[in-house]
């Protein structure tokens, strides 16, 4: 093989597994955007904030000398936790104050987690304990680590956990039927802020597992990791198709894949800059994303 | 006569600074199909909206087995008898014929599901050929089917129904309202609220019209049937 042809093929493969570990965070992220949106019609801009704070749980567990297996539960619980509490006494009180309220609301809680976060932890980023050994494997000029192989599998898990979860059990068709509409859903004796309560939960837990893998992955954590993968998941969902919870996923794959193409090929500031891109050539485009339908009311 | 199993006593409903009810009384016994009849905006979805604890009360009561109900929440009234199909139909369109019946039946913990689910396919036998079919893709008639299937399959003692007939072809509004007479015969209460005057009066014990939010006329179905009035209001003669 003609050895520049084969460089750019080496290349390619490494740029796609490195886009397909960061398209596997951006989409569980993006998971728990897309939830909340397609339940409570809420951009919940807070969300990335229970990224962080899982990415911090996780870090105060395994310093404690928790091992990384369990640290990654207890950070979803903790997120998720978190997330039931802010969703209770600040989502909840403005429900129906209008989408405008609400979203200024989650600019708030965002700002509020993110200074919180400096002033009881430190602005300065901490090192993530390295709890696994993190090795590198190569299979011919490819190269991927465990920590790459862990965020992977682990989001392949939670997906189709949610998957099942959404489909197939009594809880995840009351989450449907609420997303579709609450009256209806409530009209079922279907508790509606027990839904919502546990959509925020499922969503968040996912972000703060993102944040534990992210944090073993990178190696730091700091009070501000939450902004801009918050940004980029919701990108994702935009692009996937808000509400739509597969879409959460394409989206978050293809706005990975695209970044690490971008950065490999061309040039590593533009990274950012490709995410928003791809979203104004979405929205000017296909509004409703990749997976996105208009629906129509049958007569 | 005994109690009723229904009643609305003095109703006041605000929407914001609209005043939609003024004070409506209404009853119905156990047994009965009483209709409520009225023009678009009358205050007909927003009775049964009060009745489901879907909208507060600005003053009066409900009472439901000699209780009051209002200030309960939507979703524990189903619980205690009282299902809805709502106006509109509002099944779930991503999930499956099934699903929503699942979805009807989701506070029961009985084991008489199964036999009530097949009690709704026989009456709707429709539902049956398209029960792995998203609930999106039915017909506007079959649609309505599933909705009715699906409030009694919260097994409720009062079935309210809004609007059965809207954007209904003929034909199928025929079906349902036949449906509708055979659940009274197996014994369900039924409050049925109707623009369709002919149709809700024929089939019905007795009527109430409503009127921008207040009783104008009630009585025994077939007197408002003759009743010159409502022919002319409701009935086109």
């Amino acid at each position: 093989m003609d050895s520049h042809v084969s460089y750019f093929f080496w290349d390619l493969l490494n740029y796609l597994i490195n886009g397909l570990t960061q398209g596997s965070i951006y989409a569980l992220v993006a998971l728990g955007y897309t939830m909340v949106f397609g339940i409570i019609k809420l951009i919940n801009f807070a969300h990335g904030e229970f990224f962080m704070i899982g990415a911090f749980i996780g870090y105060y567990c395994i310093l404690s000398g928790m091992p990384f297996a369990l640290a990654m539960p207890v950070a979803m619980i903790g997120s998720g936790i978190v997330a039931v509490i802010i969703e209770r006494i600040v989502y909840r009180p403005i429900r129906h104050a209008g989408r405008i309220p609400a979203l200024i609301t989650a600019l708030g809680i965002s700002l509020f987690f993110q200074y919180a976060g400096q002033m009881i932890i430190g602005a300065d980023p901490k090192a993530f304990p390295s709890s696994i050994e993190n090795k590198t494997y190569q299979l011919g000029e490819v190269y991927f680590s465990t920590s790459q192989i862990l965020i992977v599998t682990s989001s392949l898990i939670l997906m189709l956990f949610l998957y099942w979860l959404v489909n197939f059990t009594k809880m995840g068709k009351a989450m449907r039927a609420t997303s579709y509409n609450m009256k209806a859903a409530e009209l079922m004796g279907i508790d509606t802020n027990k839904i919502i309560s546990f959509t925020f939960f499922v969503g968040a837990a996912f972000a703060g597992a993102a944040g534990v893998l992210v944090g073993l992955h990178y190696g730091t954590v700091d009070p501000m990791m939450g902004m801009i993968p918050g940004l980029k998941a919701f990108v994702a969902a935009v692009l996937g198709g808000i509400g739509i919870i597969p879409g959460a996923v394409l989206g978050g794959l293809v706005l990975g894949v695209a970044e690490n193409l971008v950065v490999g090929f061309w040039m590593a500031t533009y990274r950012d800059a490709i995410a928003f891109t791809i979203l104004i050539i979405i929205l000017l485009f296909k509004p409703s994303g990749l997976l996105g339908v208009n629906r129509r009311e049958k007569v | 006569m005994s109690d009723p199993l229904l009643s609305i006593k003095n109703m006041h409903v605000h929407y914001g600074a609209i005043h939609a009810i003024h004070g409506i009384n209404l009853d119905v016994y156990e047994g009965e199909i009483v209709t409520l009849l009225g023009s678009n905006g009358a205050g007909k979805t927003t009775t049964l909206h009060s009745i489901s604890g879907l909208i507060p009360l600005s003053s009066g009561e409900i009472l439901y087995d000699g209780k009051i109900i209002n200030g309960t929440p939507a979703h524990k009234i189903v619980g205690m008898g009282i299902a809805q199909s709502p106006e509109g139909r509002l099944v779930f369109p991503d999930l499956t014929v099934k699903e929503n019946l699942e979805m009807g039946s989701f506070l029961r913990k009985d084991d008489r599901i199964g036999a009530d689910l097949q009690e709704m396919i026989q009456l709707f036998p429709k539902l049956k050929e398209r029960s792995k079919q998203l609930a999106g893709t039915l017909s506007g008639g079959e649609q309505q089917m599933l909705a009715i299937a699906r409030a009694y399959m919260a097994k409720p003692k009062v079935l309210l129904l809004d609007e059965p007939s809207l954007g209904i072809a003929p034909i199928l509004v025929q079906a349902i309202f036949e449906a509708i007479v055979q659940l009274n015969k197996k014994g369900m209460t039924i409050l049925l609220v109707e623009q369709n005057a002919y149709a809700a009066l024929k089939i019905a014990h007795r009527g109430y019209v409503l009127t921008t939010g207040e009783i104008a006329m009630q009585g025994p179905a077939s007197e408002l049937l003759s009743n010159p009035e409502i022919q002319k209001a409701y009935l086109g003669h």
